[in-house]
């Protein structure tokens, strides 16, 4: 099996929030995947109930639990962050 | 909570509530709102009241009718824009009269649907006389052109 | 009418454990409200401020769904999921599920459900009811929050179903395919109680949980900075009532029903410590309806000032304090 580049999880994962937050405006190659996922300047214009449902879609969809209030911050500072986040947790290939 | 205590009598909103029953056992029972009950003639005054003064700015040309909607719809610009399919920021302008004229017709439509109402609506305003009130009865009713709408108004 | 599933409707406290035990009790499993939304682990706090709703608001129960995805976990209950990104083939689905004699729940924006009251139809995506007939070009709903069966019309029905916004329903249907009728409860019962204790005390977000609680009770000082006039800021204070009582909680936000579960439970797994946690919740439900009966008042009266709200705010930290305690001797239980 070859493995996902970083980018390509990173599109993966932007179409999962798009598809889960019924995202309607924007493409996942309109949104900039370094920007602070919720920060003014951020495409998707999250706000913070949003993260809730970015935690839960993470866990159906890659099987990984966030646990801990620190870290859920760091993780899901952006996109970036999360495919990282991904990548260290080996949890790179969607489980549903 | 006892039973006794917590049961009112109004029969438009009933609703299953959790109860501590006369012989100490836990349970479902039917009652009406307390809320509804008590103060229902409040809500309508204050919504009547939001309505005139969002209306006023709409005729003084301050606000566009998805900001009337929306407000008194009580839905939040995030969710609006969502379901009318444009970012939130795009849909704020539209809050202002000179940036609502430029929408498409079809957006408008899409806005009419989710607020349940006509196309025409967003245009106008239908103000019933108060000695006339309780007299007459005004029908809409959307067609199968969807930007086409008939209004009918009968004496009761 | 043609209901053609003999439907039992029945009235319940909150439409997604109402819509749930109406459809496994059609299907033979008969399970009452307040186990269902135990078992589910369906207690819980959490106070939003975001831009989807129109003011800061707080929920006292999870995420819309959860109650019937754990509770068919815990069950191990088969349910067909169906969504659908396109209109007719959702609705022809529909029209085939009923015809074949089946009864069907669905997600819907409540505000398009017009045989309910007026004054309390607002847009909310995540209402459930039951669709259990078709009559002409009618559906035949049975809504836990109406007193009997209604009918639908087709265009609002297919409104409700997409649209579109926070939480979208995406035409969303669902209905049992295989289940047990006589589940053992008592694994079931032991996990949802653990699990409620966790979500109230552990999960790692500042508003969720009893920090939702004590985030409610400092934020409700800024609301009267966040509405137009006192007008508004008395509907956003009677909301609170709202929310707690009459938006499908069963009363005193769940923590009633929540009581009920537990007096259930304590006799099914033969354990006297939970009557008394069922006393305990009933009473700390008792301080949250004083608090919707105090809200009310303060909004009617237009009583409105930063010592009320500082009082209010003081009666919601306490509640904070209690859940807090009342989770973690519940924890302790198992």
């Amino acid at each position: 099996m070859t493995q996902k580049s970083s980018a390509e999880i990173a599109k993966e994962v932007t179409q999962l929030i798009i598809e889960k937050l019924n995202i309607t405006h924007v493409t996942p190659e309109q949104v900039n995947i370094e920007t602070p996922l919720f920060s003014k300047d951020n495409e998707l214009e999250l706000d913070s109930i949003d993260a809730i449902e970015i935690v839960v879609a993470l866990q159906q969809s890659y099987g990984v639990r966030i646990n801990d209030e620190l870290p859920t911050r760091e993780i899901l500072n952006s996109i970036q962050s999360i495919v990282d986040f991904l990548v260290k947790e080996g949890a790179t290939e969607k489980v549903m | 909570m006892k039973e006794k205590d917590l049961y009112v009598e109004f029969e438009p909103q009933r609703s299953v509530y959790y109860v501590e029953k006369e012989d100490n056992s836990f349970g479902p029972i039917i009652s009406g709102s307390q809320l509804s009950a008590n103060y229902l003639d409040d809500f309508w005054m204050k919504k009547r009241n939001l309505e005139a003064a969002l209306r006023k700015q709409i005729i003084a040309n301050e606000i566009s009718p998805i900001f009337y909607y929306m407000t008194l719809q009580e839905m939040g610009p995030k969710d609006l824009a969502s379901r009318v399919g444009m970012s939130m920021r795009k849909l704020q302008k539209t809050f202002r009269p000179e940036q609502f004229k430029k929408l498409k017709i079809e957006k408008l439509r899409v806005l009419a649907d989710i607020f349940n109402i006509p196309v025409s609506n967003l245009f106008q305003t239908f103000l019933i006389k108060d000695e006339n009130r309780e007299k007459l009865i005004i029908e809409q009713a959307t067609t199968k052109n969807e930007f086409y709408s008939i209004t009918k108004v009968s004496v009761k | 009418m043609d209901t053609n599933t003999n439907f039992k409707h029945k009235m319940a406290a909150h439409c997604e454990t109402g819509t749930l035990v109406g459809l496994l009790g059609n299907a033979g499993l008969e399970i009452t409200e307040p186990m269902a939304f135990g078992i589910a682990h369906g207690i819980f706090f959490g106070y939003f401020e975001s831009k989807n709703f129109p003011f800061p608001t707080f929920i006292v129960r999870t995420r819309p769904g959860e109650v019937r995805e754990k509770l068919a976990k815990s069950l191990k209950i088969d349910i067909n999921r169906l969504k659908f990104k396109n209109q007719e083939k959702g609705m022809q689905k529909l029209d085939d599920l009923l015809a074949d004699g089946r009864c069907v729940g669905a997600q819907v924006d409540f505000f398009y459900m017009d045989y309910l009251p007026e004054w309390i139809r607002v847009h909310n995506n995540v209402h459930f009811v039951n669709i259990v007939g078709k009559d002409g070009d009618d559906y035949i709903i049975s809504d836990s929050y109406h007193h009997q069966i209604a009918k639908l019309s087709a265009s609002l029905l297919k409104k409700a179903r997409w649209a579109g916004g926070y939480m979208a329903p995406k035409g969303f249907l669902y209905y049992p395919e295989k289940i047990i009728t006589k589940p053992d409860l008592k694994k079931p019962i032991i996990k949802g109680i653990k699990k409620a204790s966790w979500n109230m005390l552990n999960i790692p977000i500042p508003f969720v949980g009893v920090k939702g609680i004590y985030k409610f009770a400092d934020k409700i000082n800024t609301w009267p900075k966040l509405t137009r006039d006192t007008e508004h800021l008395s509907h956003e204070i009677m909301k609170i009532n709202i929310l707690l009582e009459d938006q499908g909680t069963g009363g005193a936000g769940f923590r009633y029903m929540y009581a009920t579960f537990l007096k259930q439970a304590a006799a099914i797994v033969n354990n006297p410590t939970l009557d008394e946690m069922s006393e305990r919740i009933m009473k700390i439900g008792d301080d949250w309806r004083n608090i919707s009966y105090f809200a009310a008042k303060m909004g009617k009266n237009r009583d409105l000032g930063s010592d009320k709200i500082k009082e209010l705010s003081e009666l919601i930290r306490k509640q904070g304090d209690a859940e807090k305690a009342y989770f973690t001797d519940l924890k302790k239980v198992y």
